[in-house]
């Protein structure tokens, strides 16, 4: 663990690169209802894509206000980051064990998923970064390909925004998307990174923006390609994202679902790792590790523990997913709204 | 230098757990190239179209009589029990990665959708944009037509469909379209499927030495299309049908159509250039409009540009005509949806939908359907 890391910088691009990659690893864990109308859940994540913006600037705003409160701040995105890891791990593992059932077994699958994060999240910021915009590209060159060879199977005559009850499917929808809320944490939590102590408004634009525009482009095609392909139908294959990857027929390639198996394990790799570097700023903060190595160490001594100890238990964190992101939702909005109240006093009396 | 290590042993640990396992060796699989459901008293039989490759060819590079392709069936209550059944028989584990078609005999219900397909949607392997196909009598018959051609016998089907569809005079169904046609809300679930049969004609005479006969291609023949109306078989369509069908509801690009020219009947294949639907109510009725522009797909020599404009202005009026008789047919004798009725209303008449209580269904006898099929002029 190289100790000059926490002097060196990235480029808030490669910050939105590592979100974007969090994001695709978030859309491939979707699990949609049955018989749910893909093309409204697009134009429900083009909303929350625009509704996010607010909150991270407010997560943004938080993180800057942190020093003032180290010990609280960094308790609680050190615990909001560790049960991230666990509802992240079991997601993925739970993929991966209806994907691939006579392969492997969750327990192992979880264990081996920790340790290769802890070692991608051993190269720093700067390693994580690059390596999430190195994928980044290599994943577009491989997906875009997949994108246009499934033209033959779109019919758009499929796509409508019809719903018995809109506002109910939205809602639900909705809440699927923001099933794996973790995005303003890690932004908050990594932005000093792209922007020193206290990041100005433009670092900041230049770290959201291309993400959120990034997060609703990718939302869009997705689910239109789903409602495209498949209708309304999503059968018993539970992940639409397998079973898009199911219909590919193309040329080149030829059923893509061992390729969006990789997309998905990088993305889950590279969300672990931006979740670890998380955990261990936050342990730092809290006083318990005096460099960010020890809290690395930590951080990777409790997430291998905890999910090892989860998954041969049989107990798993994603059910409850849905409940974290929101709690931690709430966290979020209600210490942004503190922050902001608590400046404007001070400007009153001051 | 810790960090090698500390990637080495991860690697290692990787290694051994990924390795540890004995992965299914291909020549243990048991590779299917094509599927036949037929209804049965007690369930379904499964008829699996197996590759054999030790039966193909004897003397020489290639020897079309002997087809590198074994047939395995078994009956079971629901189709995964009769996959599993075939599998006990060969002694292998089936892979249907490489599934080319599913046929469905006569009897089959396609409601029945946990029993019929349980097993393609429960197996990570199976391919959900497989062809789907109704035989005219039982699917059995139908994968035991040795097909000399092509490197698989299975392969015939695709082609055979793909072919005409490219014509005019077909559609095709995809696994995923029919389930989304059984599951997706529509009240008369209606789909249609390319219908393949045996020709009547008999096999070819002997005419002495088998070696010097030419060798006769595929005994399968693709000229109808089955309409099923809530899973079961309600009637049939004649492949100008199809063609026109897949021109009314999108999902073709082409159709085929008769005119006349200098006193004989000529058949043209025109490409479907442009095509805009629209729904309005007007006077109680549900007026669905379908408006096509083609153009001919493979230009024909003629005389001089009137003479092709006429032709093209003949074979849009003729496309007009008969896809508005093939449109009342169905509405009367069938269900509007194999129109795309029930897409159209939820796309452009959304509200009507919602405030209609008793659902989709009760607008159907309101529905009209208008075609019309404009020239490239």
């Amino acid at each position: 663990m190289n100790e000059n890391s926490e002097n060196k910088r990235i480029s808030p691009y490669a910050l939105a690169a590592l979100l974007v990659m969090t994001r695709l690893f978030a859309l491939s864990m979707y699990v949609p209802s049955r018989g749910e109308n893909a093309a409204l859940t697009a134009v429900t994540g083009l909303v929350i894509s625009l509704l996010k913006l607010p909150l991270m600037y407010g997560a943004a705003r938080l993180s800057a206000k942190a020093k003032r409160r180290p010990m609280i701040y960094g308790a609680m995105t050190a615990f909001a980051a560790l049960v991230f890891i666990a509802v992240c791990a079991d997601a993925f593992t739970d993929m991966l064990e209806s994907l691939y059932p006579e392969r492997m077994t969750k327990a192992a699958a979880a264990i081996v998923l920790i340790l290769v994060c802890i070692y991608t999240a051993s190269m720093g910021i700067e390693g994580t970064a690059r390596t999430a915009c190195i994928m980044l590209g290599a994943l577009a060159a491989v997906m875009v390909p997949i994108l246009f060879e499934m033209r033959g199977s779109m019919l758009t005559d499929r796509l409508d925004l019809f719903s018995p009850a809109p506002i109910a499917e939205c809602t639900r929808s909705a809440g699927q998307l923001l099933r794996y809320f973790f995005d303003p944490l890690i932004f908050a939590v990594l932005l000093p990174y792209a922007g020193g102590a206290d990041a100005d408004k433009t670092t900041v634009s230049r770290a959201v923006k291309p993400y959120l525009i990034a997060d609703g482009l990718i939302t869009c095609v997705f689910f239109l390609m789903n409602a495209a392909v498949m209708g309304r139908f999503f059968g018993q294959s539970s992940y639409a994202f397998f079973t898009l990857s199911y219909n590919t027929h193309g040329s080149i390639i030829d059923r893509a679902n061992g390729i969006f198996t990789c997309v998905s394990t990088i993305g889950a790799v590279l969300t672990l790792s931006a979740l670890m570097l998380t955990a261990r700023d936050g342990i730092k903060l809290t006083g318990l590790a005096v460099t960010r190595g020890r809290g690395f160490g930590i951080t990777a001594c409790a997430a291998l523990a905890g999910v090892a100890f989860l998954a041969a238990n049989g107990v798993k964190p994603a059910a409850s997913a849905p409940a974290v992101s929101l709690v931690f939702a709430g966290f979020l909005i209600a210490g942004a709204a503190m922050t902001a109240l608590g400046g404007h006093e001070r400007a009153k009396t001051a | 230098m810790k960090r090698i290590y500390f990637f080495l042993i991860t690697a290692l640990l990787g290694l051994i757990y990924y390795t540890a396992g004995s992965p299914m060796e291909i020549a243990d699989r048991v590779m299917v190239h094509a599927v036949g459901i037929d209804k049965t008293t007690e369930g379904y039989s499964v008829t699996l179209q197996v590759f054999s490759p030790e039966g193909g060819g004897t003397e020489g590079a290639f020897d079309p009589t002997r087809p590198n392709v074994s047939l395995v069936a078994a009956e079971g209550s629901c189709v995964s029990d009769a996959v599993h059944l075939c599998e006990e028989k060969l002694g292998g584990r089936v892979f249907i990665g490489q599934n080319r078609i599913i046929l469905f005999g006569k009897g089959v219900d396609l409601s029945d959708e946990d029993r019929l397909f349980g097993y393609f949607l429960s197996s990570a392997e199976a391919y959900l944009n497989t062809e789907c196909a109704a035989a005219e009598n039982t699917a059995r018959e139908l994968l035991s037509i040795p097909i000399p051609s092509g490197a698989l016998a299975s392969e015939k089907f695709e082609e055979m469909i793909a072919s005409s569809k490219e014509r005019g005079c077909a559609v095709n169904c995809t696994l995923m379209s029919l389930l989304e046609a059984m599951d997706g809300g529509s009240p008369d679930k209606c789909v249609v499927m390319p219908q393949f049969s045996k020709p009547k004609s008999g096999s070819p005479k002997d005419s002495g030495d088998e070696k010097k006969q030419l060798t006769e291609d595929s005994g399968l023949l693709l000229d109808k299309g089955c309409i099923y109306m809530d899973g079961k078989r309600a009637g049939e369509l004649d492949a100008k049908e199809m063609g026109l069908l897949g021109m009314i509801n999108g999902s073709g690009d082409t159709v085929y159509t008769e005119t006349e020219q200098d006193g004989l009947m000529l058949g043209k294949t025109m490409r479907i250039s442009e095509r805009a639907v629209s729904a309005e109510v007007n006077g109680g009725r549900i007026v669905i409009r379908v408006d096509c522009r083609t153009v001919p797909k493979d230009d024909s020599f003629f005389p001089d540009e009137r003479s092709r404009e006429s032709s093209d202005r003949k074979a849009a009026e003729k496309l007009t005509r008969t896809a508005n008789e093939l449109c009342e047919k169905l509405c009367l004798e069938y269900s509007p949806e194999a129109a795309g009725a029930d897409r159209a209303l939820r796309r452009y008449l959304p509200d009507l939908l919602r405030s209609c209580t008793g659902g989709m269904g009760a607008l159907y006898g309101r529905i009209e359907l208008e075609v019309t099929v404009a020239d490239r002029g």
